[in-house]
């Protein structure tokens, strides 16, 4: 279809997207610190609840927490030892979350993984239920709910964008197991219950492109589509636009349009729950950024505390002025270094002095570059204004509620305004209403 | 680390800057500035000089009263005085020149908030202010260089239509306000802010184009319209100034319809020889209402039923 979506930004200059170097460094596997701190707030929705007790020896990849309700998920062990205290720990955003700490005996003792027999639709969304999986590119949806969509469906769409500037684990992954993720895609696509399967990847992964599409070979239902190279390509509604001209309505989910995204990270996590038996215990993050120069893809053990990551790596800490859990462009900045690992970190940014301090904002000029850029077609200087008067009613009309936090317009602005922050306020307001159905 | 920088993201930022996006504004009126000295003499940098230094005082005294951060780095102040000089005539007396650049930034600019607050070009409030009380003032535009035509405005009618050809008039070498004339000069500038991506194409070429369609309905010679007076200068720097310009791009095509239509309903029946001005202005004072009415449309936005 190659339809393109308004707006958008290019984050990189040709120098620093040569700078990456490490876009082909082969994933590394990082061993388990001496404990981990397993988060039981990992996905969106409800944390899980522990199913074991404190002084228990517990074995890799065993459940050590439940899904409590239907938008959660299962937690499993990454290590096998003690478990040590179950208790409140800072998250990366500086939240205290319940976490359990286990105490690394190093003998991986490993659980006996049994494969899933037979394969249907209900056995492949009980697999990702069982394994804990949720959406890896970030967001943490847990998958099986996803996989389980009240309308019918007819496309998959797998993202390989990765439109993050830095962000190169999944670019690693789809060159390492495209194999897997193509089998992984084709569980998927038998779970929600079509063939179609659309795979956007973005064209400054030639390599990925090349190995998806030898994997994908034998599969005429699987359509490898390389995108253009324009942040947020990744983002679900412009990326299911571009593929399928396909518009998700405002407040709607991709299901209504009949597509189902899933990340192909989260593809080979369930190729793994499926045919491996085995459920999430770790994740390919790139660690990267202006403090180090240089970056790694590295394969961490959920629950490794940040801390423990520049240890292994040996990074000078003194240099470090300001760390991002996730990309650039939508990350958080971390404000606690003993956070941990958990299955949305896809990447972590390391940033130096220079690139961590934060411009000064001036007057707005009305230039208009932050609603030229919206790939939501929304006008985020009125928002913005309107926020700081205090006129949340304005917000809400101009649609705050659609703002899918991109930072496309903050990042173009020339008098360097903190729209992003304001709007995100805005949105709050604007969601709530919407909730209580007042429009 | 001793302490971790926390924020909200995105955490990286475009090198671009207002600062930058002024200083491309002042590269692009190069040009003009140079055409406008050698069609002109020296007396135009002495009023450029004036001008932009007045401009700058104006600023910072106002920052410094009402208790705002200072703001002549960001250049925006320099841009008004360079602009406000480009439009007036090489014969200005000084005193009016000052005093048109302190109306233009204390009481159009910063009474209304400073950058990006203003409702109308400064410039060209400047401007308007002056030709409306000093109106013989304005009388002495001819140009100084030896083999030029000598006299008033081509619009004002002292030439009859056709005495000066199409390239005398795209050259530049008549009488007009002293950035205004030379329009070779202009296109550089226009096609330097288009390259640096400091304006979209949109608002000049849209009332260039309505202009020119307005002066064919009217029974009069569209590239004549084009080539004299302030239009092209005021399309190309004055319409498309940020602040007083709608933000979305239907927003823009109607306004620059607007100015274009208005310029030449005013040549045509107004009591001035030129329109520019007061179309542009008047256009300024519309562009609330514009992006009131016409934004974008959202994204899998679902028409109200």
């Amino acid at each position: 279809m190659n339809k393109k979506f308004h707006g958008g930004i290019h984050p990189l200059t040709k120098n620093q997207e040569k700078s990456m170097i490490w876009r082909n460094k082969p994933i590394e596997v990082m061993p388990a610190p001496e404990k981990v701190y397993i988060s039981l707030a990992q996905h969106i929705g409800k944390p899980a609840q522990p199913c074991v007790e404190k002084g228990q020896h517990v074995r890799v990849g065993e459940r050590v927490a439940t899904a409590a309700g239907f938008v959660s998920a299962n937690i499993h062990a990454s290590v096998s030892g003690k478990v040590l205290e179950i208790a409140s720990y800072n998250n990366a955003a500086g939240l205290p979350v319940p976490t359990l700490v286990i105490d690394n005996d190093n003998q991986y003792v490993g659980m006996d993984f049994v494969p899933v027999d037979p394969i249907n639709k209900q056995s492949i969304i009980k697999a990702a239920e069982e394994m804990g999986l949720a959406g890896m590119g970030g967001a943490t949806f847990p998958t099986h709910v996803k996989l389980n969509p009240k309308e019918s469906i007819d496309t998959v769409v797998l993202n390989g964008a990765e439109c993050e500037p830095y962000l190169t684990a999944d670019n690693r992954l789809m060159q390492e197991s495209a194999p897997q993720i193509i089998q992984g895609a084709q569980l998927v696509a038998q779970a929600v219950g079509t063939k179609r399967i659309l795979i956007g990847i973005e064209k400054n992964k030639p390599e990925a492109i090349a190995a998806m599409k030898k994997a994908a070979a034998n599969y005429p239902d699987i359509k490898i589509c390389p995108l253009p190279k324009r942040y947020p390509m990744g983002a679900e509604k412009q990326l299911i636009y571009f593929l399928t001209g396909r518009k998700v309505s405002s407040g709607a989910l991709p299901s209504t349009v009949g597509c189902v995204v899933q990340n192909v990270a989260t593809a080979h996590a369930l190729f793994e729950a499926v045919y491996l038996g085995r459920p999430v215990t770790g994740r390919v993050t790139t660690v990267a950024g202006s403090a180090i120069q240089d970056g790694y893809n590295l394969f961490i053990p959920i629950g490794t505390r940040i801390c423990d990551v520049l240890a292994f790596l040996q990074i000078d800490t003194y240099k470090v002025h300001k760390i991002i859990l996730g990309g650039p462009m939508m990350g958080v900045a971390v404000a606690d270094i003993t956070a941990s690992i958990t299955k949305g970190s896809s990447g972590l940014l390391l940033l130096g002095q220079e690139a961590a301090e934060l411009p000064d904002e001036g007057p707005c000029i009305r230039c208009g570059r932050c609603t030229a850029v919206c790939p939501m077609g929304l006008m985020p200087v009125r928002i913005d204004a309107a926020q700081r008067a205090g006129l949340q009613e304005d917000t809400v009309r101009l649609h705050a509620a659609d703002c899918i936090e991109c930072g496309s317009c903050t990042f173009v602005c020339p008098a360097k305004r903190y729209l992003m922050q304001s709007i995100r306020m805005a949105k709050s307001h604007a969601l709530k209403m919407r909730k209580e159905g007042k429009r | 680390m001793k302490s971790l920088h926390i924020s909200s993201s995105p955490h990286i930022r475009s090198g671009n800057t207002t600062r930058k996006i002024m200083m491309d504004v002042l590269i692009a009126l190069l040009p003009s500035v140079i055409a406008a000295v050698v069609i002109f003499g020296t007396g135009s940098l002495l009023l450029m000089v004036v001008s932009v230094a007045t401009a700058l005082l104006s600023e910072y005294l106002c920052c410094k009263v009402m208790k705002r951060k200072n703001s002549i780095d960001d250049l925006s102040a320099a841009v008004t005085g360079l602009l406000y000089a480009l439009v007036l005539p090489v014969g200005a007396p000084v005193y009016v020149v000052v005093l048109g650049a302190v109306f233009a930034v204390v009481i159009a600019k910063q009474l209304f908030g400073g950058l990006g607050c203003n409702i109308v070009n400064p410039a060209l409030a400047g401007r308007a202010f002056l030709l409306i009380s000093f109106a013989a003032q304005f009388a002495d535009c001819a140009p100084r260089l030896a083999d030029a035509v000598s006299g008033a405005t081509p619009l004002a009618g002292s030439y009859v239509q056709g005495s000066l050809n199409y390239w005398q008039l795209a050259v530049g070498a008549y009488g007009g306000s002293i950035g205004e004339t030379c329009k070779i000069a202009i296109l550089l500038g226009f096609g330097y802010l288009l390259l640096r991506q400091v304006i979209s194409w949109r608002i000049p070429v849209f009332m260039v184009a309505s202009s020119m369609l307005m002066a064919l309905c009217l029974g009069r010679d569209p590239l004549f319209e084009v080539l004299t007076g302030g239009l092209l200068f005021g399309a190309v720097f004055m319409a498309t100034d940020y602040v007083t310009s709608p933000l979305n791009r239907w927003g823009q095509i109607l306004y620059a319809i607007g100015c274009g239509v208005i310029t030449v309903l005013i040549r045509a029946f107004g009591a001035y020889p030129e329109g520019t001005m007061f179309a542009i202005l008047l256009m300024n004072i519309c562009t609330p209402l514009i992006d009131k009415f016409i934004r974008p449309r959202v994204f899998g936005e679902v028409r109200a039923k």
